[in-house]
């Protein structure tokens, strides 16, 4: 346990820097562009007037056209028709930063709210990358420990053993709060019902989870086992589980660039 | 020789009918199910191609029988790309619950023939641009049919271009567009 310390310090460490970093990107973009905005189906038209009256002189339309009139005043849906189960028990209608009073559903709040959203999946996707690396680290050193145990070469084992651990430990970590960002998102605009890269991505998530439970628990069962055959077998398990969730998040990320 | 003159006089008469069928004034709506305006945006690793036919689009005839003004407004949150995901970010991009709508006003017609040259306004994300387009024209099964195609600079719309992976998508936004108009039987 004082071994694993250091390592989720470390993987802490790097996700409180990127959540100070979201947040002082939401603080500023609320700073930037919704305070001085007002939304209501008459400021539509005036903010359409107000930039359009800032836009080069040279190509401005100067002929009076009724272009900018021809905009209808109307509001545009809020949440999207479709929203997932999760999502809709923290960020629905009636969900519970809602009912709480932190999130209230309107336009202004709701473009700071998409900001943060961006901000939380920019930063996902950056954990995922982050948390890839640490998991095929942790293999490559797992790999190394678990030859040495065939060799019978205990000493090196048992030597890079702690490493493989800590390593496993920030990965873990990692993980955990990369999968927490995506969960905790507001929706999005607009989600329909469809069949996309995301949905893809979404579906291998629950597969890699799996395996990110299964695979430290193997381990532990296996460090906790006094029988040889039965270490054996769980080791076997883990290093099966192991690159079995490496290939599914490898091919969660590899998706979502499609 | 009554039979010269007959058909003399009917082939006039085919001549006088066939353009009136644009009545001078009038104004046509583009027909929803033939119509359709796509935006294509690159990226080094995709190519994205979206769609609506959720607009309205009015064309105006003169006096000769000319398409004389073109109005166009669509909500920018019914183009749809295949993934909504995607579709979504463009709308934070582009700021869609300040800026739900494009819209295009002409402001000049010229016409060579079949080919047309359109000058208007063009409302998107909040900024009015003058913007100039090539499109062509045909009567397809009593249908006139334009069709045509716009690049449009993103900067120029205010608009910060998104980026996968660190790479931004490129600055040119073109849109292309068929515009189907039932002609009237008069």
């Amino acid at each position: 346990m004082r071994r694993c310390l250091p390592s989720c310090a470390v993987a802490l460490s790097f996700f409180a820097m990127c959540l100070c970093a979201t947040a002082r990107s939401a603080q500023a973009q609320f700073t930037r562009d919704l305070a001085p905005k007002f939304f209501d189906a008459v400021t539509l038209v005036d903010s359409i007037k107000t930039d359009s009256a800032r836009a080069d002189s040279t190509t401005q339309a100067s002929d009076g056209q009724d272009s900018i009139a021809a905009v209808p005043k109307r509001k545009v849906k809020l949440l999207p028709e479709n929203i997932y189960p999760l999502t809709n028990v923290f960020w629905g209608e009636s969900g519970l930063f809602r009912g709480l009073g932190w999130a209230p559903l309107t336009p202004d709040a709701r473009r700071s709210e998409l900001d943060f959203r961006r901000s939380l999946l920019s930063t996902h996707q950056i954990g995922g990358f982050v948390t890839w690396a640490g998991l095929v680290t942790t293999l490559v050193m797992g790999q190394i420990v678990l030859n040495s145990y065939n060799n019978l070469d205990f000493e090196s084992a048992l030597r890079l053993r702690p490493t493989h651990q800590t390593i496993a430990t920030a990965t873990f970590v990692s993980y955990m709060l990369t999968g927490l960002m995506s969960i905790l998102a507001p929706p999005p605009l607009i989600q329909r019902s469809e069949w996309n890269t995301v949905s893809t991505h979404r579906v291998l998530s629950y597969f890699h989870f799996v395996g990110m439970l299964v695979t430290p628990y193997l381990a532990i069962r296996a460090s906790g086992s006094r029988d040889i055959n039965e270490i054996r077998s769980l080791r076997q398990a883990h290093q099966i589980a192991g690159y079995a969730t490496a290939a599914i998040l490898s091919a969660a990320l590899i998706v979502v660039t499609f | 020789m009554t039979f010269i003159c007959a058909y003399i006089s009917l082939f006039s008469c085919l001549l006088l009918i066939a353009p009136s069928r644009f009545a001078a004034g009038e104004k046509l709506s583009a027909l929803k199910g033939d119509s359709k305006i796509s935006y294509e945006l690159s990226h080094p690793l995709h190519k994205v191609e979206a769609t609506t036919r959720d607009f309205t689009c009015e064309i105006e005839l003169s006096e000769s029988k000319e398409i004389s003004s073109v109005k166009f407004s669509a909500d920018v949150t019914t183009f749809d790309s295949g993934n909504s995901n995607r579709d979504s970010h463009a709308m934070e991009v582009i700021d869609a619950i300040s800026y739900p709508d494009v819209a295009f006003q002409s402001t000049g017609i010229s016409a060579d023939g079949d080919k047309l040259t359109v000058t208007g306004n063009l409302t998107f994300h909040g900024v009015t641009k003058r913007v100039s387009f090539n499109a062509s024209r045909k009567l397809v099964d009593g249908k006139l049919i334009v069709e045509g195609a716009a690049a449009l600079s993103l900067t120029e719309f205010k608009i910060d271009r998104p980026a996968l992976l660190a790479i931004r998508v490129d600055d040119t936004l073109k849109i292309s567009f068929v515009m189907a108009f039932s002609v009237p039987r008069n």
